[in-house]
């Protein structure tokens, strides 16, 4: 009663020329919470700390490639565009390219994210306890820390920002010293790993204490080859000997790692978490209100060859924009009777939709779907001309597995110690792994000379290097690993990209790699708007 | 809000009702005639203060008994200056009706207040009900194009109902720039939003006048809404005397006034073929290699069965002689204690494309009481639905037209058989192409299946009561209420890809909004007059309120196809998504005041200040304070002035402030709060959904309303009597701390930027209005208006350290420079020779590759220096630094020029309306124009395209692919837009008093858009970017101009009625 009482008082006082006007301004946004009504609870930041898991999604909801297939998996020499005119795939590259400034805009989006999350985090004022802060904590400084690697490795000396601007003059921020971010990037990992649980019972998908320390070890590997530093190879072989003890193993089918049935399984590290969400509508991304998944199968599914004069893939229109195709050099890459080959991509003749792979239905001509012979498998397998929404999928990816962690923990015992006797019982954990994937794909015993052994002594130490980049290429193949790789290599004094690499069937790609490449171009956009950045060298 | 209403009915309740006692009667008659000694007939002759009242007969002579002897008898017609003669005992009483002086006697409405006209200080456009009932529009606002100097009005589209842009004085700022509209003293909003613009729902027969505060003066008292100008209108009330029972009526008809010629089937192949040779040999490709060009297998197999199939798109979308009604009766009538006007009216107006037919039903009722001498109460109340059925058109699914044009003309719209498209038991559609590649929607026929309505109902009314507390002392309480309602569906139903090319379920969204804004607005005003000085004092306080929600639901797998089902979706239907909910709040409090002083009519001041507060921004930040001064000397008032042809000459200035608390995006309302949305989601265990609040906006709590500062000066004049006026004025507008969304770097974090104060904005220009009115011999009567507004409109400064934006693609805001200007390529020819074509820069926009001949020629404008920096040398490169200014769409000048001629019962009005110095961006063009073949279908102009053997300094050569990106924004897509267009002319002719019982009948018929010159290529230059139905941008500068595929203002030929009885 007094409230409406004041209210009409407050109305007739204003109406009249008195005072009081103020409380009728004093109106509330309605539909979106504020600073105050939210961050409290334990319940609120279980939520607010999946704000940055989220941006991930942003990377792979487009169906054309945008962002980080046509920018960061394009630029390899597993695959290639394929129109001749991928600007990304033959190393034109340009401070204006989209793909690149979308990578890093959601970068930067899921670090002020996680910023938040930090921010809020002491002043919370309704936990039932201050001991459950901790974890919220380190899921936080997790995902900043994928977030700045991710930028570090692509952009060298980024931008260091790890609180919310809150004054349009705290966004110019200019480029951080040299081993900066990789400091902050150690930091928050190291802390992550403190603070997260080894896991969350039925709640897969947090981060936990071991992708921090799986993560940890894979940014020390890198760093101990960008910038020489033998000592951090010790570091690494520390850490993923901690992942080691953590209870995981590689799955007896090497098929499960890219099925949805099998999503979070004994292998995994890390995924980034794909559903459709509370919409299917697969246009937009999921911050603007889109489908919570991506568009990978679409992207990388053929659809017709215009070249011949037509051709089409089965449901080639809504499920299939064939942007993508294998190099030769990856098809070739694979050893005979590997069956991660056919995880990883499909090739003429074998059956496709119903139809076999690269037979227009229509003319029955052998016509082209790829410019190669081949187009990705991986994640897509089986073709599902069923699959609704067409242009969504809501198959996980995989960012950290136990296979990666044992190739890298090779690598660095190998690199750092020398140690090859080691080196090579890891990487024939891989290869068995291959040969039980043979038996279970194909329902007999392997045959004896499939993917044997490596030898634990007596190979070079150069041969048995070459052999792990092989492993590595085929085990991991289009999970977006392989430029990175090829990078640290090449950084390491341990491969010349130029001279040691074939991209593929555009001989541009090879001629116009310079070690300007070695970095992104920082995009244009950022440059014209802050004046304190500046542009990496040769762009 | 319910304590706003009691307290409003509380004031009132203070209002005591009287009752006026009766007298004796007296008998009186009379004779009226004019001042040039004609008698009048249909004289209203009205006993002052009662309904008792007659019309004079064709001899000008009537009877009447009056109450009393002591009566006063008022004589009014139209035309002429009412009368009043006190019968003071006389049985006989004469009058003699001098006709009305023009304009210069108006009386103009102002904020809060009216004015007479020759005392005005201020600077208000006026247009009167004639000139708003003349033109055929479902929103009043477009009658104000041409009429009043300093306004430029642009319809979005032709579509029926499409929003209106309003510029008042140029464009002040980036940000949001149509002014605030103001019913009948309510602010109802700025008009931006396309399906509920409060003036969209105003019968025009409904308004008296419509009055344009354009400078400070004027418009400060509405405060923090006014930056842009307001726009007042005033409905009609009932006018003394007899019972006025009017209809107004039109029947007309309306089409395309150009239209796109495309090519036919054989040059589609022509140009297929041409094509693919062009690129084959550029890169040397031959039939072995895999990028070797050639026809689809399929088109080659049937190209003689092909050309014998020509499908004229324009023809299946466009709606031949497509219908527009109106209709509106009214019966108004006053005594002395009663005003009435109560209307109802029907509009119905289909586009001339298939579908997009709105129809709206109005009411209205007007009514003023007088209770006592001091009490006055009284009302106005409207009500109206608005439907519009709609198909693809403008619609999420692009636009209706450039897609169906884009068509190959060998595709069929129908099947053999004449089945109805998109029936899915009967229809194949063009599948047969898909194969060979091209897989185009067949969007004619999806625009029929689809079914579209936007409803909306909106009640805007309230209450006022008026006390005279003292003599010329008086308090003004009114309440008002602007309620709308919409519901809006979309139905699709399921087609699949075999049908139509796409693939969809049956599909229906139900999207339901209200919203009300609440209006108290108590003053109180002081009119006394001392000797020789006037005073007018106006105080109050005003509360604003606004609160808006909406509910969606989007459902899919209907029980049955019967459209029964979409009404209410039976259970069964499954939800495609969670139903969506959105609200917000809004309140403004104001507290204004203005004094207007003059002494003997000859000097003239007004001083008025508004205080606002916006809940926009922080509560430190809220408040802000509008002052405005202006004079006015009315030279030909002085005793020494004696120049005899001059009747008139005032000279009159001003200085104000203006506030515009509009934020640049309207969903980031509250920016000084840290926000969060639930918007994005995550899957745990790679399926569970779960919300994942996001922070949703960078918090800005140091932002203020921006502030524009308007100064003017000129003269008004009348010479001869008043026969022919003149009136200049020169103004300037600065626009500081103007609201603009900033682009922040990345690395924030947040990419929407964020709002922010920053900037200059100026709009410099002169005003111009001319008017003649004479007789001439054979009693022809002339009048001829004209006006011309020009615009300097340039952004001097942006944020600090930032110097453009680019908001679109291809328009910048740039310091320096208009708002929103075209930014792209020069161009310069086409390269004729191969050596030509090798001495060309190279172009990194590719790749560092070398134009042919016949591809188009770019300029090398610019390069950089040693640090990186811009500079005028050209560096034998194109790169995006080339691009450069290629136009503009704000105009520098427009006009209106108005002629009305009358002789005997005939009458004859022009209305004509132009604008130069402006430039659009052609998009059809560029769409349709790429001389790339083998796809979209192209326009004939694409038939003088470059070859070695038919040079062609115009069209470049065909290729797939345009590999050297001809069709890239350059200056070839923008085209001037200045256009002098017969925008209507109306012929009629009035019938002898009392034919068939009525007292006025005039008939006319009238033609709209009969005749428009400009050199520009589209179907109309007069248009604003239009991105679909839902998202209007009339209110944004930085990306109009951009020719979409919007319909053209359709040539409307009408004949209609109004009569009154």
């Amino acid at each position: 009663m007094r409230r409406i009482a004041r209210s009409i008082g407050v109305s007739v006082g204003c109406a009249l020329l008195l005072a009081g006007c103020d409380d009728l301004l004093d109106t509330q946004p309605l539909g979106s919470l504020t600073e105050q009504t939210f961050y409290q609870t334990e319940k609120d930041f279980d939520a607010a700390t999946l704000a940055p898991y989220s941006t991930l999604l942003n990377l792979t909801y487009d169906q054309f490639g945008r962002g980080w297939w046509n920018g960061f998996l394009q630029p390899d020499d597993d695959v290639q565009y394929r129109d001749p005119n991928g600007e990304n795939d033959v190393f034109n590259w340009s401070p204006v390219d989209d793909d690149f400034a979308w990578v890093w805009e959601n970068a930067y989006k899921g670090i002020m994210r996680a910023n938040v999350v930090l921010d809020q985090l002491p002043k919370a004022k309704g936990f039932t306890d201050e001991n459950n802060k901790p974890r919220y904590e380190g899921e936080a400084k997790f995902m900043r820390a994928y977030w700045y690697f991710l930028l570090a490795r692509n952009w060298g000396n980024v931008p260091i920002i790890t609180e919310v601007p809150r004054s349009v003059g705290a966004t110019y921020v200019g480029n951080s010293q040299p081993g900066e971010v990789w400091d902050l990037i150690e930091a928050d990992l190291e802390d992550a790993a403190n603070k997260l649980p080894a896991d969350y019972g039925s709640e897969k998908g947090r981060a936990t204490k071991y992708s921090a320390l799986a993560l940890l070890g894979k940014v020390e590997l890198y760093r101990a080859q960008w910038f020489n530093q033998p000592a951090k190879y010790q570091e690494a072989i520390q850490h993923f000997q901690q992942v080691l003890a953590g209870g995981f193993r590689l799955m007896d089918d090497y098929g499960d790692n890219f099925r949805e049935a099998t999503e979070n399984n004994a292998e995994s590290l890390f995924e980034i978490q794909a559903t459709k969400g509370d919409n299917i509508n697969a246009w937009g991304t999921t911050d603007t209100g889109g489908a919570a998944g991506h568009a990978w199968p679409i992207y990388v599914s053929p659809s017709c060859f215009y070249g011949t004069g037509g051709g089409c893939a089965p449901k080639a229109w809504g499920h299939g924009y064939g942007q993508i195709d294998i190099t030769p050099g990856l098809q070739a890459e694979f050893e005979p009777g590997d069956p991660r080959k056919f995880y990883t991509m499909y090739s003429t003749g074998e059956d496709y939709g119903g139809v076999p792979y690269q037979i227009n239905p229509i003319t029955h001509q052998p016509e082209l779907w790829s410019r190669t012979g081949s187009t990705p498998a991986k994640y897509n397998r089986p073709f599902d001309p069923n699959r609704y929404p067409e242009n969504l999928s809501t198959n996980n990816l995989r960012i950290i597995r136990y296979a990666d962690v044992l190739l890298m923990l090779a690598e660095a015992e190998l690199l750092g110690n020398g140690n090859v006797a080691r080196a090579a019982e890891l990487v024939n954990q891989v290869r068995a792994r291959a040969r039980k994937t043979y038996e279970i794909l194909h329902g007999t015993p392997a045959p004896a000379d499939l993917l044997p052994d490596v030898p634990s002594t007596g190979a070079p130490l150069d041969w048995f290097r070459t052999h792990l980049m092989h492993e590595r290429r085929v085990e991991l193949a289009l999970e977006g690993h392989r430029y990175d790789d090829l990078v640290r290599w090449h950084r390491a004094g341990l491969i010349n990209i130029k001279t040691d690499i074939d991209f593929g069937t555009y001989p541009e790609a090879n001629a116009n790699w310079q070690e300007k490449h070695l970095l992104k171009p920082i995009p244009q956009g950022e440059l014209d708007l802050n004046p304190n950045l500046q542009q990496n060298e040769g762009y | 809000m319910r304590c706003l209403v009691a307290a409003l009915l509380g004031s009132l309740g203070l209002l005591l009702v009287q009752v006026q006692a009766a007298e004796a009667q007296h008998r009186v008659s009379g004779r009226v005639t004019s001042s040039a000694g004609e008698p009048l007939a249909s004289v209203q002759v009205v006993v002052k203060g009662t309904t008792i009242g007659t019309l004079s007969d064709a001899d000008g002579r009537y009877t009447l008994t009056a109450r009393s002897a002591a009566d006063t008898l008022v004589f009014s017609q139209v035309g002429y200056a009412t009368q009043e003669v006190p019968i003071a005992g006389r049985a006989v009483v004469d009058a003699v009706l001098a006709p009305e002086a023009i304009e210069l006697e108006e009386i103009v409405a102002i904020g809060y207040g009216e004015k007479r006209r020759v005392t005005l200080t201020e600077s208000v456009g006026l247009v009167g009900e004639e000139e708003i009932r003349r033109v055929p529009v479902a929103s009043p606002e477009v009658a104000i194009q041409g009429r009043v100097s300093g306004i430029q009005i642009q319809p979005e589209s032709g579509v029926p109902g499409a929003p209106v842009a309003v510029r008042v004085r140029g464009v002040g700022t980036v940000g949001n720039t149509q002014p605030l509209f103001v019913i009948d003293g309510v602010p109802v909003g700025r008009g931006q939003n396309a399906t509920s613009s409060p003036l969209a729902t105003i019968n025009p027969a409904d308004i008296e006048s419509i009055s344009v505060l354009k400078d400070a003066s004027a418009a400060a008292i509405y405060g923090v809404q006014a930056a842009n100008g307001v726009v007042l209108i005033q409905t009609r009330r009932g006018r003394l005397g007899k019972p006025t029972i009017r209809y107004d009526g039109y029947v007309g008809v309306q089409n395309f006034p150009k239209r796109y010629e495309m090519l036919n089937s054989e040059q589609w192949f022509e140009l297929a073929q041409e094509s693919y040779d062009n690129f084959n040999r550029q890169f040397g490709y031959t039939p072995e290699d895999s990028e070797y060009r050639r026809l689809p297998d399929y088109l080659a197999a049937n190209r003689e069965a092909l050309l014998s199939r020509n499908t004229d798109w324009h023809d299946v979308i466009a709606v031949e002689n497509a219908p527009i009604m109106n209709h509106g009766l009214s019966v108004s009538g006053a005594t002395d204690q009663v005003r009435y006007y109560v209307s109802g009216g029907l509009f119905q107006q289909d586009a001339i494309v298939r579908k997009w037919d709105l129809t709206r039903l109005s009411f209205r009722v007007n009514t003023d009481f007088r209770v006592t001498d001091r009490i006055r109460f009284g009302e106005n109340f409207s009500i109206s639905n608005q439907r519009v059925i709609r198909g693809q058109q403008n619609g999420f699914n692009g636009q209706l037209m450039p897609n169906a044009l884009s068509l190959p003309p060998f595709f069929r719209y129908r099947d053999e058989d004449g089945s109805i498209p998109g029936n899915r038991y009967g229809y194949t559609g063009n599948q047969e192409f898909a194969a060979a590649g091209l897989t185009f929607g067949n969007e004619p026929a999806l625009n029929q299946i689809v079914e579209n309505i936007d409803r909306h109902t909106r009640v805007l009314g309230g209450l006022y009561g008026e006390v005279d507390l003292l003599p010329g002392l008086t308090l003004r309480s009114q309440g008002n209420i602007d309620y709308t309602a919409t519901r809006d569906t979309r139905w699709n139903p399921s087609y699949t890809r075999d049908e139509i090319g796409l693939d969809r379920n049956d599909t229906n969204v139900e999207q339901r909004t209200d919203g009300y804004g609440l209006v108290w607005t108590n003053t109180l005003t002081y009119a006394g007059t001392f000797g020789s000085h006037n005073l007018n004092l106006v105080a109050g306080a005003e509360i604003q309120r606004s609160r808006w929600s909406g509910t969606q639901i989007e459902m899919t797998n209907f029980i049955s196809t019967d459209p029964r089902f979409r009404e209410v979706p039976a259970a069964g239907s499954d939800l495609l998504s969670p139903p969506a909910g959105w609200a917000g709040e809004r309140a403004f409090v104001g507290f204004l005041g203005r004094a207007s002083y003059n002494y003997a009519g000859r000097y003239l001041l007004t001083l008025s200040v508004r205080r606002d507060g916006a809940s926009t921004f922080a509560p430190e930040n809220r408040w802000g304070t509008f002052p405005a001064v202006s004079l006015g000397w009315r030279i030909s008032e002085e005793s020494f002035f004696d120049v005899p042809w001059i009747s008139e000459l005032k000279l009159r200035g001003s200085w104000g402030q203006l506030g515009n608390s509009t934020l640049p995006n309207d969903s980031y309302e509250y920016p000084h709060l840290f926000q969060v949305d639930i918007t994005p989601d995550y899957g745990l265990n790679g399926e569970t959904v779960v919300k994942a609040p996001a922070p949703r906006n960078f918090v800005n709590r140091d932002l203020v309303w921006e502030t524009s500062e308007t100064i003017d000066f000129g003269f008004e004049s009348g010479l001869f009597d008043n026969a022919f006026t003149f009136a200049a004025t020169y103004y300037r507008r600065d626009t500081k701390d103007f609201l603009v969304n900033l682009p922040l770097p990345k690395i924030s974090g947040f990419p929407e930027g964020a709002p922010v104060n920053s900037g200059l904005v100026r709009n410099t220009g002169f005003e111009f209005e001319a008017g003649y009115n004479t007789v001439l011999p054979g009693r022809i009567g002339l009048s001829v208006t004209a006006n011309l507004t020009t615009v300097k409109n340039r952004l001097v400064s942006l944020a600090e350290g930032i110097e453009e934006y680019a908001f679109v693609e291809n328009q910048r805001t740039a310091v320096g420079y208009p708002i929103g200007y075209f930014y792209g390529y020069k161009t310069c020819g086409i390269y004729q020779t191969q050596a030509e074509a090798d001495a060309a820069p190279l172009d990194m926009t590719l790749g560092g590759r070398k134009p042919q001949p016949g591809d188009v020629c770019f300029q090398d404008i610019h390069g950089r220096d040693k640090e990186g920096r811009l500079t005028n040398k050209p560096d034998g490169l194109i790169t995006p630094d080339d691009r450069t200014y290629l136009g503009k769409s704000i105009p520098d000048y427009y006009y209106g020029l108005g002629v009305t001629a009358t002789w005997g019962r005939f009458d004859l009005a022009a209305l004509f309306t132009g604008v130069g110095g402006v430039q659009k961006y052609n998009q059809v063009r560029q769409r349709l124009e790429s001389v790339v073949g083998g796809g979209a279908n192209r326009l004939v102009a694409v038939l003088e395209r470059w070859r070695p053997d038919r040079p062609s300094n115009r069209m470049p050569r065909a290729t797939v692919d345009d590999p050297n990106d001809n069709d890239r924004f350059s200056d070839r897509w923008v085209e001037d837009a200045d256009y002098f267009r017969l925008r209507n002319l109306q012929i009629g002719y009035t019938l002898p008093a009392g034919w068939l019982g009525t007292r006025e009948t005039r008939v006319y018929l009238a033609a709209t858009n009969l005749l428009t010159l400009t050199p520009y290529k589209g179907l109309d230059p007069e248009f604003t970017t239009s991105i679909d139905f839902v998202r209007s941008r009339n209110d944004r500068q930085i990306d109009a101009g951009r020719d979409t595929g919007n319909l053209p203002q359709p040539r409307i030929f009408q004949i209609g009625v109004s009569t009154t009885f």
